[in-house]
């Protein structure tokens, strides 16, 4: 009987275990050695590591090198995490209503998605320097105002298609009754809107934002392939500059240190986030 | 009448709001298009204007180039192989996960979850320095290992949240025919997971083909770089003949828009999974 259980146990858990396999090895493992380099002054390919206790999170609080690269972190990711769920909404409630050609436009607004951010990166380089010259605008990317802007805008064009396609499923599984009952009531445009809408699609926002934010936080590939983070730092995210310490600077206890609290900042700006959108979602 | 006038024209600002959209989208592409299909003297003089005459030398420079038909088999390998195992181990998981129930295999699977959230910069160094100690650097296999082991959260999540919608009344009549656990989830449940397999299959490839940071890292010899990583370099090395490489990127996109026009049912499907209460 004991034995049966057992191998019970064991049959179950050989399920899980491949998958479990590939997650430890590729993840927690790296995490978890990356947590120890953090205590060390390692460079990356000396033999020698020295343990340097907390030092490298001191020097974290120090660094004012910083705080570029955040504020830009942060400016990408509002822009991004706003404009893309805002316009994706619109553009649901703009294809909801059936007409002719709608089928085409939905594949067209939803196919940059598939394109690689290599490709996306470029095209827009390009989009910039000569289409814009026509139109005598000078590219974003060159100004260090703008150039992150540049970049949120490379994002939200890949992006936005997708917010529709998700907006466009919650707006399915609102009942058609209700804006009829709204509509009897004398509700305009915008109080439909507001009360029927928001409420019944409030599941989506919960699932896009903290997508979107997560996206945002990590942006890393535009900076990268686009700009290397020029002009100056002006279009620097976290993620370059930490790629930039563990790679090309060899400086790998420091990057890994700061690699370590962004991973707790981003894990706590999302829960935050989902948290607070659940609440508002049972409220409504 | 003032009524229905309204509403056409509410109709006609609404078409035109998403044909501008719509445009908007497109013009990236056009510009590419404009680069690949012109030859260089040509864009010299006419720039973003019409292509009139198809010059396809571009193309023919870009298939001739060094390393493009290799890049092209190496994005295959690792997409097919990322595309099986990622099917393999999530299904299961996924499976003994949803089935079971536990504080233990629910425990597993927050953790799955919660790296649906980490940047892979938290990772990749000391990933690196692992894939170099076991020479899988610079091989096809390290990089498969290294796509699937950062993918497996995410897709053991839209496995699970496909099978509990599956009715269990089929599993446990095999189990009463005497069905052993593994016999049940191969010849029951797995063929019952079609659609959501499909789902996977599709975007798991897609983002495997798409993939650059993970490559970046682990595969930089140019014999075992994959699409995106060859495009980053073309782009870098070509800088004087823009052309050939867009014409290079426009074809290493092909695979990638078939799929999507034969396959959007699946990805939208995929991509809605979750954001919507069913």
């Amino acid at each position: 009987m004991k034995y049966d259980k057992i191998k019970k146990t064991l049959v179950d858990f050989s399920f899980i275990l491949p998958a479990l396999v590939f997650f430890l090895y590729v993840i927690i493992i790296p995490l978890i050695s990356g947590i120890q380099f953090t205590f060390t002054d390692w460079d990356g390919m000396s033999a020698v590591k020295h343990f340097v206790g907390l030092k490298n999170y001191r020097t974290v609080f120090h660094d004012t090198d910083l705080i570029q690269p955040i504020l830009n972190t942060l400016l990408f990711t509002v822009v991004t995490v706003i404009v893309i769920n805002i316009a994706g909404l619109a553009l649901a409630m703009a294809v909801s209503k059936e007409f002719r050609g709608i089928n085409v436009m939905k594949s067209i607004i939803f196919m940059p998605l598939v394109v690689s951010l290599v490709l996306v990166s470029e095209m827009w380089m390009y989009v910039y320097s000569d289409f814009f010259s026509l139109l005598g605008i000078p590219s974003p990317l060159i100004d260090r105002k703008t150039a992150m802007l540049g970049l949120a805008y490379m994002s939200i064009w890949r992006e936005t298609g997708l917010a529709m396609i998700i907006y466009l499923a919650a707006l399915k599984g609102v009942p058609s009754y209700m804006y009829e009952a709204a509509v009897i009531d004398g509700a305009g445009f915008w109080q439909r809107f507001k009360n029927v809408t928001v409420p019944f699609i409030a599941p989506a926002f919960t699932y896009c934002i903290p997508l979107w934010l997560a996206a945002g936080l990590r942006q890393y590939d535009y900076t990268y392939i686009a700009t290397s983070g020029g002009p100056g730092h002006a279009s620097e995210s976290m993620a370059y500059y930490i790629y930039n310490y563990l790679f090309p600077y060899d400086k790998v206890g420091y990057g890994q240190t700061v690699a370590v609290l962004y991973l707790a900042v981003c894990i706590g700006i999302s829960n935050i986030v989902t948290r607070m959108l659940r609440k508002r979602e049972i409220e409504l | 009448m003032m009524r229905t006038n309204k509403r056409n024209i509410l109709t006609t600002i609404r078409i035109c709001v998403l044909c501008f959209v719509c445009a908007l989208c497109l013009a990236p592409f056009y510009v590419a298009l404009c680069y690949a299909f012109k030859s260089k003297s040509d864009f010299a003089h006419t720039k973003l204007a019409f292509p009139v005459h198809l010059y396809l030398g571009n193309f023919s420079d870009a298939v001739h180039l060094k390393n493009f038909f290799t890049s092209v088999e190496n994005s295959f390998i690792v997409a097919f192989f990322v595309v099986v195992i990622i099917i393999c181990v999530c299904s299961a998981g996924a499976y003994v996960i949803t089935r079971r129930n536990t504080k233990f295999y629910n425990t597993i699977f927050y953790i799955f979850q919660l790296v649906i959230l980490l940047p892979f910069q938290t990772v990749m160094f000391p990933l690196y320095k692992e894939l170099s100690r076991i020479h899988a650097l610079n091989t096809l296999w390290g990089l498969t290992v290294a796509v699937v082991g950062v993918n497996v959260g995410y897709y053991v999540f839209l496995y699970s949240g496909f099978i509990k919608t599956v009715p269990r009344s089929l599993e446990e009549a095999a189990t009463i025919d005497g069905c052993s656990q593994y016999q049940t989830f191969f010849h029951i449940v797995f063929p019952l997971l079609k659609p959501i397999t499909m789902t996977v299959t599709v975007l798991a490839f897609l983002a495997s083909w798409n993939d650059f940071i993970i490559s970046m890292i682990i595969c930089q010899k140019s014999i075992k770089r994959t699409l995106p990583l060859m495009q980053f370099y073309f782009f870098g090395e070509y800088s004087s003949n823009v052309s050939v490489a867009f014409a290079a990127a426009l074809l290493a996109m092909i695979p990638a828009v078939l799929i999507y026009f034969c396959a959007q049912k699946y990805i939208v499907e995929g991509m809605t999974a979750g954001a919507v209460k069913a």
